[in-house]
């Protein structure tokens, strides 16, 4: 969850002032972590899921190069190193509104599944030492991309409609 | 919104986890992966909040239903991923609105998975101490489903993708 004072994206990785994510895993896992079931809703048969977590402890790595650093900069482009520091964010996230419905099967990377192209929403806000963001209401128009789906990869690959 | 606060921190077996995953994931033809994957690992150390928690990982244990006790398991990153400012990670951000989908890249960060998977990107505005006026970008997802951990033993987690 990153914060630009500009433009957003990596182009724009020097107008960013916050960057909000899980430390990546030694293993590589990335920006991925336990959460209590409670807090995700999914139904397929409606295109629908939402996510909510409120006042998560999570690292502000600062821009996205130090996060991918974990906090020594990058020489090219040139971001000087920013050590993170703690902070805290909520968020309520949702898919919604059907766009398309696929079985897919993508044998070079190995996953396979059924999957809906939907709308997405936010509304989420962060806060730490000195500093506190609140985003706009949930706006439907803001959406780039969204995907939810049902799928097995790697040894799953193929699997995904067998019972759990 | 649910007032469940978790927490993400750091854990100290960093060496032991950066030989894993090099045998695991980065063999002899994928020397740029690696590279940078010791870059950032090396980065870790340093400040000493590598990888993601054992405290944070335990909060799966309740939703496991496999064969392995969910205690301490990490699960596998996909092999795959893209290189933003040239280092590499496992994932591949969501296709943007209107991509065919069956041009779909995968939507998971857990590899050996099967189950629910979610992915989304946002970009929009907001404010913040001392700045009237912010953009902002958002990926989130999540994943439910079961996995084969790093432990080789099959389990069922819930994750979210921050």
């Amino acid at each position: 969850m990153d914060i630009y004072t500009g433009p957003v994206g990596q182009a724009n990785v020097t107008q960013q002032i916050h960057d909000y994510s899980p430390p990546i895993a030694a293993n590589g896992l990335f920006w991925t972590i336990p959460i209590d079931p409670d807090n995700l809703e999914v139904n397929l048969d409606s295109a629908r899921a939402s996510f909510h977590i409120a006042d998560l402890a999570i690292p502000d790595f600062h821009d996205l190069a130090n996060n991918l650093t974990n906090g020594h900069g990058l020489s090219n482009p040139p971001i000087p190193p920013i050590a993170p520091v703690p902070a805290t964010v909520s968020f309520d996230v949702e898919w919604s509104g059907e766009i398309s419905r696929a079985k897919v099967v993508n044998e070079m990377q190995n996953f396979s599944g059924d999957f809906i192209e939907t709308g997405s929403t936010i509304k989420w806000s962060s806060e730490q030492n000195g500093f506190f963001f609140d985003s706009e209401d949930p706006n439907p128009a803001r959406n780039i991309g969204a995907i939810i789906g049902r799928e097995g990869n790697g040894v799953f690959f193929g699997k995904e409609a067998d019972d759990e | 919104m649910n007032k469940r606060r978790l927490v993400v921190s750091g854990d100290g077996l960093l060496s032991k986890r950066i030989s894993q995953h090099l045998r695991d994931f980065h063999t002899a033809d994928s020397v740029t992966p690696r590279r940078s994957f010791l870059r950032n690992a090396a980065s870790m150390a340093g400040l000493g909040i590598s990888g993601l928690c054992i405290r944070g990982l335990t909060q799966a244990a309740p939703d496991d239903e496999g064969r392995g006790n969910g205690k301490n398991v990490l699960p596998k990153p996909i092999p795959g991923g893209v290189s933003p400012l040239g280092i590499f990670i496992h994932h591949f951000p969501v296709v943007p609105t209107g991509t065919p989908l069956q041009n779909l890249t995968e939507p998971s960060q857990i590899t050996d998975f099967k189950g629910f998977v979610g992915l989304n990107r946002i970009r929009g505005a907001g404010t913040g101490k001392g700045f009237p006026a912010l953009a902002f970008q958002a990926d989130l997802g999540f994943l439910k489903g079961i996995f084969i951990g790093q432990d080789g033993e099959q389990h069922h987690g819930t994750f979210g993708f921050i």
